[in-house]
């Protein structure tokens, strides 16, 4: 029974994780940039009290001049001020809890929903499939907006209520994903081999079906991140998002679109935070997937 | 008693497509077999002969549409839910591709670690128990570690076969298990899967398309086309006496060593 073999050269294991997302961040750098810079608009949020230099709801007779118009970037207003003579820096830091709450939580809701019902139904098939998806197609066929008015009509305009909308609206695109994928997944010979073990479903989903939807699921989870907080600003400008005073990113570019001629920091200010926000969230999610992929080559 | 009892196997795939009138294809229609612990039968046959079919009823992979299956006189095919689940471990299978047969994302040591899982070993015994099936099948210890895409082939399918023995089967179906390994990583699993059934009395389902592999491995053989066995017996007499036409093909297909260099000589001579 021996047979002769090849030595194993070295340790071929794998280095830890913390290791290996060190040494791979110090080679990607627009990775590294995207995670400096989500962990600063993290702290930011975090930090909005101490930062702010005015309340984000108080408004300022001095931050309008003579005519109306609200004056410019300088000064006492580091990024001039709102129609309504308040702070824009500072409105644009409360801002950003409700846009990163709202973004992260809703989409991280319809993310796991949306792996459960593609992974149970591309996996079990037969009537449980039939059933899930039928209940995927119809969500999908109403128009997103039109849908969120009607559920926040009755349930009342808050911030907890729109994350929930977003994220029944959000689970389906995902659920199907998932299932197309499990559907040629469990064809391949590693998930009938766990069948034939005598394997539980649950682990066999849990074991070998799941880890190999994790880089699609991370890329769509980043891109959905970004415009679940748009969905967000849409319906602050159609008035059933975040109540009134309380700002958001969205609700503030909405409110500074009439005023863009005489005072374009209303626009820039919360567009640009919102740019670079969905952009650190796709990079350091294409990053987190290839870190995730032991068969990705490493990149030198 | 037999290890394996096959009567009247029939297995129906539907064709794509749904409607009133669904068409239907019998990939293997009426199939017989039996097989005593410690021996081997051959199934050979072309591409789509129903070979694989076979293989995947008796594993309840796909579900035959009639005739019995007796795996050490228990009833497969009537097994349900949670019993089948537990009954699984009885009967294993070596897949053909050693390229996806073993989840990449897991370590070749975790992949076996998933049959014993499967087969209720403790967690606290995985590892010498990895390392045992890993001796067994003449891989280091050190393999254990390592992702498949790091190791070869042969070595794959030596894991494959560690980790259908973690769950102490009888019968070990081999699917065309040493089709995709070249020549002499091929004599080395078949000489480490003739030493683990001499050492464990497993019966052996071996399928394959090449007839010289069956030769060396079977005890008994059987030729499929078209869904049915056209000839089945002792492995010395269907290669000595083939009886039907596709059986006397198949074996003439067989390639002698220096034939080809003969033949090319005779006819320089003749020119």
């Amino acid at each position: 029974m021996t047979a002769p073999l090849e030595i194993p050269q070295g340790d071929p294991a794998l280095p830890g994780f913390g290791l290996r997302a060190w040494r791979s961040l110090r080679k990607d750098w627009p990775a590294l940039l995207s995670i400096v810079l989500l962990v600063l608009l993290a702290l930011a949020a975090i930090l909005a009290p101490l930062l702010a230099p005015h309340p984000p709801l108080a408004t300022y007779p001095d931050g309008l001049q003579a005519n109306g118009a609200p004056v410019g970037p300088g000064g006492d207003f580091p990024l001039g001020a709102d129609p309504n003579g308040r702070d824009v820096l500072s409105r644009l830091l409360y801002g950003a809890r409700v846009s990163l709450v709202i973004g992260i939580l809703a989409n991280g809701l319809a993310t796991v929903m949306g792996v459960l019902v593609g992974l149970v139904a591309g996996y079990l098939g037969g009537w449980t499939e039939t059933v899930l998806m039928r209940i995927t197609d119809v969500i999908m066929s109403f128009p997103i907006l039109l849908f969120c008015i009607a559920l926040i009509a009755v349930t009342g305009p808050s911030a907890k209520n729109v994350v929930f909308v977003i994220a029944l609206i959000y689970w389906t695109a995902l659920a199907r994903i998932v299932r197309s994928l499990v559907l040629s997944l469990k064809e391949r010979e590693f998930v009938v081999a766990a069948r034939t073990l005598g394997l539980s479903h649950w682990r066999i989903m849990r074991k070998h079906l799941f880890p190999h939807l994790v880089p699609t699921i991370i890329v769509y989870a980043t891109l959905g991140v970004a415009s679940s907080i748009l969905i967000e600003a849409s319906l602050s400008f159609l008035g059933v998002g975040v109540p009134v005073p309380d700002p958001s990113w969205g609700q503030m570019i909405e409110q500074g679109k009439d005023y863009f001629q005489i005072a374009p920091w209303l626009l820039f200010a919360p567009g640009v935070c919102l740019i670079l926000t969905v952009l650190a969230f796709n990079l350091a999610g294409d990053w987190l997937r290839d870190l995730l992929d032991p068969t990705a080559p490493e990149r030198r | 008693m037999s290890a394996v009892v096959i009567n009247g196997l029939a297995v129906t795939y539907k064709r794509p497509g749904r409607g009133l009138r669904q068409e239907t294809f019998k990939a293997v229609d009426d199939v017989s077999f039996t097989i005593e612990p410690g021996r081997t039968l051959g199934l050979a046959g072309e591409s789509g002969s129903g070979k694989s079919s076979v293989a995947r009823a008796l594993m309840r992979v796909v579900e035959p549409s009639g005739g019995s299956v007796l795996i050490g006189g228990q009833e497969v095919t009537k097994l349900r839910g949670g019993d089948l689940r537990k009954f699984r471990r009885h009967m294993q299978m070596v897949f053909q591709d050693p390229y996806d047969s073993l989840n990449p994302r897991l370590t070749a040591g975790d992949n076996i670690a998933e049959a014993l899982t499967a087969a209720g070993v403790s967690r606290p015994d995985h590892t010498s128990r990895t390392r045992e099936l890993l001796d067994r099948v003449g891989l280091p210890a050190a393999f254990a570690r390592r992702y498949p895409h790091q190791i070869s082939g042969g070595q794959r399918q030596r894991v494959s076969i560690a980790r259908a023995l973690a769950v102490g089967p009888q019968v070990l179906v081999c699917d065309e298990a040493v089709s995709a390994l070249d020549v002499s990583v091929r004599a080395q699993i078949l000489n480490l899967l003739k030493d683990l059934q001499d050492a464990d009395g497993l019966a052996y389902l071996f399928i394959s398309h090449d007839m010289s592999t069956l030769r060396f491995m079977a005890d008994d053989i059987a030729i499929m086309r078209g869904g049915r066995i056209v000839e089945h017996g002792p492995s010395a007499d269907v290669f000595a006496r083939p009886e039907h036409p596709y059986t006397r093909e198949l074996i003439a297909a067989i390639p002698e060593p220096g034939a080809g260099r003969r033949r090319r000589r005779t006819a320089e001579e003749v020119r």
